[in-house]
């Protein structure tokens, strides 16, 4: 004949024990003190590390868009004057970029910032002296805007419209693209 | 069971440390990542600034709408066939119209009679055919432009803007690296 016996039924000790009710009271302590802390340091150091991370990003901007001014022509007495902008950086440039630009030119102490003229030959503008310009190679040597960027390796021509006919002498130019590298050109006519 | 809950709360702040770390490594990573391609690409295009170089040996006024001109590559760096088209060429002459001074960029051209320079022919710095690197000239898809080697160029300009044959002609020639060399007729 079989005989079965019970387990006892004690309560469990940490019930009995004040000292385990210390203990759950710091457990919980404890949970609640690393909580706040984590929401506190955690975002804090990500924000930290962002900030750096958007610093290297942006300074690899800097350093993959470049541009070589390779020439610039005008005549005295002429009233434009036409800049070759080469790209030759590891970016391309969209035509909306560009167009962020920033244009100085004039002569030796007489240095103007000028207004992009967009391509109505400068009425947005409000009339001379202002920039435009034309992607004159688009890759495939058809002397084509159609792709609306500038490659690496492509050319623009800056067209400067002054508001007074040049006269002989140096003459400076410098653009400076929409993440603040300026790549500038001194020249005489 | 008295050290449970020190040992919780000890876990629970190495846990806190540990994502703390992972998230500032984590960044780091990134940051270090876009720092050494920075510097790989600051490298990249400074390399090709200084060793890419080319000179406008001769240029030649054809006639009034064809400019002949040979240009060596005195660089230290091949240039691929596929680059020529990011090789610029202006012209700056007077045109036979109207007597005026003016700057022409010119169009890369992969057909003859289409206005725009293209290359005819590519030989060594002695005038010999190229035997390393040939391209298929004229008007190259394939093949290299090595150093020292020589391009014979022909620019062809339409009509409308022919040149005063009379007058000096200069050639502006840019690489594609952006280093240029200017030649006279």
């Amino acid at each position: 004949m079989m005989t079965l016996s019970l387990p006892s039924m004690r309560p469990p000790p940490f019930i009995r024990s004040s000292n385990a009710i210390t203990e759950g009271f710091f457990v919980v302590a404890a949970v609640i003190a690393v909580s706040l802390v984590a929401s506190s340091v955690i975002p804090g150091v990500a924000l930290i590390s962002n900030a750096f991370a958007g610093q290297a990003a942006q300074d690899k901007n800097k350093v993959d868009l470049q541009m070589t001014v390779i020439f610039a022509y005008g005549v005295p007495g002429s009233t434009t004057v036409d800049v070759y902008v080469k790209n030759t950086g590891l970016t391309s440039l969209s035509t909306p970029s560009i167009e962020e630009s920033v244009v100085f030119f004039g002569s030796t102490g007489a240095l103007h910032m000028l207004k992009y003229g967009g391509n109505d030959n400068g009425s947005g503008a409000g009339g001379p002296p202002y920039w435009s310009f034309l992607l004159v190679d688009d890759g495939s040597g058809t002397n084509s805007t159609s792709t609306g960027v500038l490659n690496p390796g492509q050319t623009m021509e800056v067209l400067i419209a002054t508001a007074v006919p040049l006269s002989s002498g140096n003459y400076y130019f410098q653009i400076t693209t929409y993440v603040g590298t300026s790549f500038d050109y001194t020249f005489s006519i | 069971m008295a050290a449970l809950g020190t040992v919780v709360a000890a876990g629970l702040v190495a846990i806190l440390l540990l994502q703390t770390f992972s998230v500032y490594m984590n960044t780091s990573l990134q940051v270090s990542a876009l720092q050494m391609g920075t510097a790989n690409d600051q490298a990249s295009i400074a390399s090709a600034d200084i060793n890419t170089r080319a000179q406008v040996d001769s240029v030649g006024i054809v006639n009034q709408t064809h400019v002949a001109l040979s240009v060596e590559n005195t660089g230290t760096v091949p240039i691929q066939a596929t680059s020529l088209q990011q090789v610029d060429v202006i012209l700056i002459y007077t045109t036979a119209s109207n007597g005026t001074d003016r700057a022409l960029w010119m169009p890369y051209s992969t057909t003859p009679s289409s206005p725009g320079w293209a290359v005819v022919s590519a030989t060594t710095a002695d005038g010999g055919p190229k035997v390393l690197n040939p391209m298929n000239c004229p008007y190259p898809t394939y093949g290299v432009w090595d150093p020292s080697d020589v391009l014979h160029i022909v620019v062809t300009l339409s009509p409308a803007d022919a040149i005063n044959a009379t007058d000096t002609l200069a050639v502006l020639l840019a690489t594609p690296a952006g280093t240029t060399s200017l030649g006279e007729t």
